[in-house]
C-alpha cells in the first residue's frame, strides 16, 4: 500500500548562480519549531546545519544539492521559503548611525531585498601572461569548514593552511589561450603548489573575488526621531536581516 | 526578527490547542506557519464571541431576576 503524500503548495524560484529553476514548498510548523529551538539554544554551526536540513526537505526538485549551493544562493533561497511560510515582511530594528544608539523599527518586504553584486566582481581572474583562473563560489559546506574550522584551529600555520584550502576549493579551472586544467582533475597538493607560486598582486586579485562576492542587500533611509537626522541604512546578509 | 514568534510561544499555543481544543500535535505540525496563525486567530475570535454571548446571557438572567 503506498504511503500517504503530504500535499503542500509549491512555488518556483530561479537560482541566481546556475539560472536553473527549482520547485520548493513552504516549511511546516514542525520545521519552524526545529529552527526556533536551534535559534534559541544552538551554536552557529547547529543553526546552519538545521537550516540546511529544512531547506533540503523543502526543495522538491530532484538533484539539487543544498550543501553545494553558494552561501549567498542559500540565503536567497531561505528568504524566499521564509516568505512563503511565514510572511513577506520582516520587522527589523535598525540603529541610527548619527547617535549610534536610537533604534528605529523598520518593516522590510522580502521582495525588496536584492542580491547585490559589487562593481568589478568577476569569476574570471586574469593573472597576467595569458594565464587565467575561473573561480567558483564557496559552497555551504566549504563556507562552514572555513569559518568554523579556522576559528577552531590552534596555530597560525594551521589557520593559513585552512585559508589556502578555502581558496583552492574555489578554483574551478586554470587556463591559458591554448590549454586548460580543471581543478577537479588536480590534487589539492598540485593546486596548493600553483597558488603558492603566485605573487602578491596576483593573490590580491583572488582576494578581491572573495571580498566582492554577491550578497543580499537592502538599502533605505530612516529618520532619527530624536535628532531628525536622516540616516542611510544598509542591511546585508541573512544574519543581519534576521538579527 | 526571523520569526514572528518564539519557541515558548509556539509550545504554549500547541499545548492550548491540544489540551482545550483537542487538536493533535501531528495535525498542528503539518500546517504552514501562516496557516496556523490564521486558525489561531479564528479560534480567538470564536472564543471572544462565545465570551460575549455568555456575558450577555448572564446580564439577561440578572435582569430577569
Amino acid at each position: 500500500m503506498p504511503l500517504p503524500k503530504v500535499t503542500a503548495p509549491t512555488f518556483e524560484l530561479k537560482l541566481l548562480s546556475t539560472g536553473k529553476t527549482i520547485k520548493y514548498r513552504p516549511f511546516l510548523v514542525k520545521e519552524e519549531k526545529a529552527l526556533l529551538i536551534v535559534l534559541e539554544n544552538g551554536t552557529d554551526k547547529d543553526i546552519t546545519a538545521t537550516l540546511k536540513e529544512v531547506l533540503k526537505a523543502c526543495i522538491i526538485t530532484r538533484g539539487v544539492k543544498v550543501e553545494e549551493l553558494p552561501s549567498f544562493e542559500l540565503e536567497y533561497l531561505f528568504l524566499n521559503v521564509r516568505g512563503k511560510s511565514i510572511g513577506e515582511t520582516v520587522e527589523l530594528n535598525v540603529t541610527c548611525q548619527d547617535d549610534g544608539e536610537t533604534k528605529v523599527p523598520l518593516s522590510v518586504s522580502l521582495s525588496d531585498i536584492k542580491l547585490h553584486v559589487p562593481d568589478g566582481h568577476t569569476e574570471i581572474i586574469d593573472l597576467g601572461d595569458g594565464l587565467s583562473l575561473k573561480m567558483k563560489y564557496p559552497s555551504m559546506k566549504q563556507f562552514l569548514e572555513s569559518n568554523f574550522l579556522v576559528s577552531d584551529a590552534g596555530s597560525s600555520q594551521e589557520r593559513i593552511d585552512l585559508a589556502f584550502k578555502a581558496v583552492i576549493d574555489c578554483i574551478d579551472q586554470i587556463y591559458t589561450s591554448e590549454e586548460s586544467w580543471a581543478a577537479s582533475d588536480s590534487t589539492d597538493k598540485e593546486l596548493l603548489k600553483f597558488i603558492e607560486q603566485l605573487n602578491s598582486q596576483q593573490f590580491g586579485k583572488i582576494e578581491k573575488f572573495f571580498e566582492t562576492m554577491p550578497k543580499l542587500q537592502y538599502k533605505t533611509t530612516v529618520t532619527n526621531p530624536k535628532t531628525d537626522v536622516k540616516n542611510d541604512v544598509v542591511v546585508e546578509g541573512l544574519a543581519n536581516f534576521f538579527a | 526578527m526571523l520569526y514572528h514568534t518564539t519557541i515558548e510561544n509556539t509550545m504554549e499555543t500547541n499545548f492550548a490547542l491540544m489540551q482545550h481544543h483537542k487538536w493533535s500535535l501531528s495535525d498542528i505540525e503539518s500546517l504552514i506557519p501562516w496557516e496556523k496563525e490564521i486558525y489561531v486567530n479564528y479560534l480567538l475570535k470564536y472564543l471572544e464571541k462565545q465570551r460575549l454571548e455568555a456575558k450577555q446571557a448572564e446580564n439577561a438572567n440578572a435582569n430577569t431576576w
